[in-house]
């Protein structure tokens, strides 16, 4: 949805600093960084699409030929968190049907355990929660094992604190033994320094995660 | 010429006594170098004095123009609007870019007011839509904003807009919570929303309704908005109807073809489709992608030319990207184009002016669109 953050994670992303009153997005806008995966260096592409429901079928044409999503909602706006099945249902409809199938379980380690690994703080991790898509396309374009998460900034929002490296090494930590040959979405609650005022709580997420597999 | 001129004022000190004497000819010879030195100090400063007259003198004959030009819009072109407006003169002139004192009246001139929105309609629109977020807070805010995306009707969406207020124009520091715009702002797109709640608030308005309002007064902004979103380009993009945006990509590919034919074939071949940088451009025209001195000018242009306009602009930023475009990956290029570096006016416009609107030998924007409606 608009407002969320995804621009502003995006910045945060391939310039490692945070954007306050980053411009929405208006149609697609685009972001690269490189990212060194067991010592082979891989090109990610990232569209960041705008997040009003209107634009939605312009959004929906940006879907193809993706190795993977980030689902991203805002903690402290529920509306956020409940239109997350209609763009689950969106970006599942408009990768390959006959490709994407789903596995339940896979990723034992979750946003929780993640943090007591790594010490790092309870209101950055609280809400990642990972929903995976199985598909026969390129996790091994997205990353891998053995990325070791670059220290978080510290920050007075979190969209400038959660590092989609870390997300991205995240996910792939369990999946080491796998093929990688999967699509994979994650679920992003984001704005975690803005717990007070929290709308959704961690549970319900990891439960949403959990159901749709 | 009030500059100090230390590198004149070098003081040749004598050798120190301890030394042994120079000879003639070698003090001879340092005099000599010591004097060139000099001379070619006082010339770089000369040049330098003069570079900075220059200067001063262009400054203050654009200072001259601009005032001159905008005597001729107040005193002679806006009192007899009609018969002025497209005489060859005022156009040239109105290519030059109009001066800031005029550039609302001009623009709220040619926008019109077809729809006859008085301002009091302005008030009612407003007083309404504080009505309508106060009854939407009050009844839950978070169930209405879940409403919007069922509802047909979309007048809920205007709890959607104080979320992008402070994100337009940002850098001007005037539309942010707590900034002198902010509330107008919100406003003029909750009042659009009341008056046309088919249409709702879509992304992209609040920089239309900034750029307005940055040049004329709130009720005038939302009388020239709402007659701006009414013509037949805005309405097809701001209901995000795909039929007419697919037509309208489609018309722009045939000028981008026959402008640019070899940056046309490599972007087809990158699948670099025309959606995925028109978009923002046309939403916004140009307010978000451009300097505002520069989306200024495009605006002005699109007041004198119509629709047409925005898509030369297009163009033209292609054009000037060109040789790079060429070069690029898909990425690279989709990158660069949403989000431009910044570049000055005169660049862009030589490239807009090289821009050729006529296809096929004699088909203009219209007729093309108009072709392309048909099939």
């Amino acid at each position: 949805d608009m407002g969320v953050g995804k621009s502003c994670l995006l910045h945060q992303f391939t310039e490692k600093k945070f954007m306050a009153d980053c411009p929405h997005t208006i149609g697609v806008e685009f972001g690269t960084r490189i990212i060194e995966v067991s010592g082979q260096k891989i090109k990610l592409q990232i569209w960041d699409t705008a997040g009003q429901e209107r634009f939605r079928a312009v959004t929906r044409s940006y879907y193809r030929g993706a190795a993977g999503a980030l689902m991203v909602y805002d903690i402290t706006r529920r509306s956020t968190y409940n239109h997350l099945s209609s763009w689950l249902t969106d970006a599942r409809n408009l990768t390959n049907p006959n490709t994407v199938k789903f596995s339940i379980n896979k990723y034992t380690i979750t946003g929780e355990q993640y943090r007591v690994m790594k010490e790092i703080p309870a209101v950055i991790w609280s809400h990642m929660v990972p929903v995976q898509v199985v598909a026969e396309l390129t996790v091994s374009t997205v990353g891998n094992t053995g990325t070791s998460p670059v220290p978080l900034e510290s920050s007075t929002r979190t969209a400038g604190v959660l590092s989609l490296e870390d997300i991205l090494s995240l996910g792939k930590t369990d999946n080491s033994s796998d093929s990688g040959e999967e699509d994979v979405i994650f679920l992003i609650g984001n704005k975690g320094d803005l717990d007070a005022q929290r709308d959704v709580t961690y549970e319900e997420a990891k439960q949403f995660a959990d159901e749709n597999g | 010429d009030s500059e100090p001129a230390s590198t004149t004022a070098l003081i040749l000190e004598h050798r120190p006594s301890n030394l042994p004497k120079k000879s003639a000819e070698e003090s001879e010879k340092h005099r000599l170098e010591y004097e060139k030195m000099i001379q070619r100090a006082r010339r770089n400063e000369i040049k330098d004095a003069q570079k900075r007259n220059r200067t001063a003198k262009e400054l203050r004959k654009h200072e001259e123009t601009v005032a001159s030009a905008s005597t001729k819009w107040t005193r002679d072109i806006l009192p007899n609007w009609e018969t002025m407006r497209n005489t060859a003169n005022t156009r040239t002139m109105w290519w030059d870019g109009l001066p800031p004192s005029v550039r609302g009246k001009v623009w709220q001139l040619s926008i019109g007011n077809d729809l006859n929105i008085t301002e009091e309609l302005y008030g009612i629109l407003v007083a309404r839509s504080h009505e309508k977020l106060r009854s939407m807070h009050e009844t839950q805010s978070s169930c209405s904003e879940d409403t919007v995306s069922l509802s047909a009707d979309r007048e809920n969406s205007v709890d959607l807009i104080r979320l992008d207020i402070s994100r337009t124009f940002h850098n001007l520091c005037i539309f942010q919570e707590g900034g002198p715009y902010h509330e107008v702002l919100h406003d003029i797109l909750g009042a659009y929303v009341c008056y046309r709640p088919d249409v709702g608030y879509v992304q992209g308005m609040s920089f239309v309704a900034a750029m307005l309002l940055l040049n004329m007064e709130p009720a005038k902004a939302f009388i020239s908005f709402a007659n701006l979103l009414n013509q037949p380009c805005q309405l097809a993009f701001f209901r995000l109807n795909e039929e007419m945006m697919k037509i309208y990509f489609a018309a722009f590919e045939v000028f981008f073809e026959e402008n640019l034919p070899q940056l046309f074939a490599r972007f087809k071949q990158h699948n670099l489709t025309p959606d995925m940088y028109l978009i923002d451009w046309v939403f916004t025209m140009f307010s978000k992608a451009l300097s505002l001195d520069v989306a200024s000018r495009v605006w002005d242009m699109y007041c004198r030319d119509g629709e047409e306009f925005l898509f030369k602009t297009a163009i033209g930023i292609l054009r000037l990207h060109e040789p790079l475009l060429l070069t690029m990956e898909f990425i690279h290029a989709a990158q660069l184009l949403t989000r431009l570096p910044t570049f000055t006016h005169h660049k862009l416009f030589v490239h807009i002016n090289n821009v050729t609107m006529v296809s096929h030998g004699n088909r203009r924007w219209k007729d093309v669109l108009a072709l392309l409606s048909r099939d």
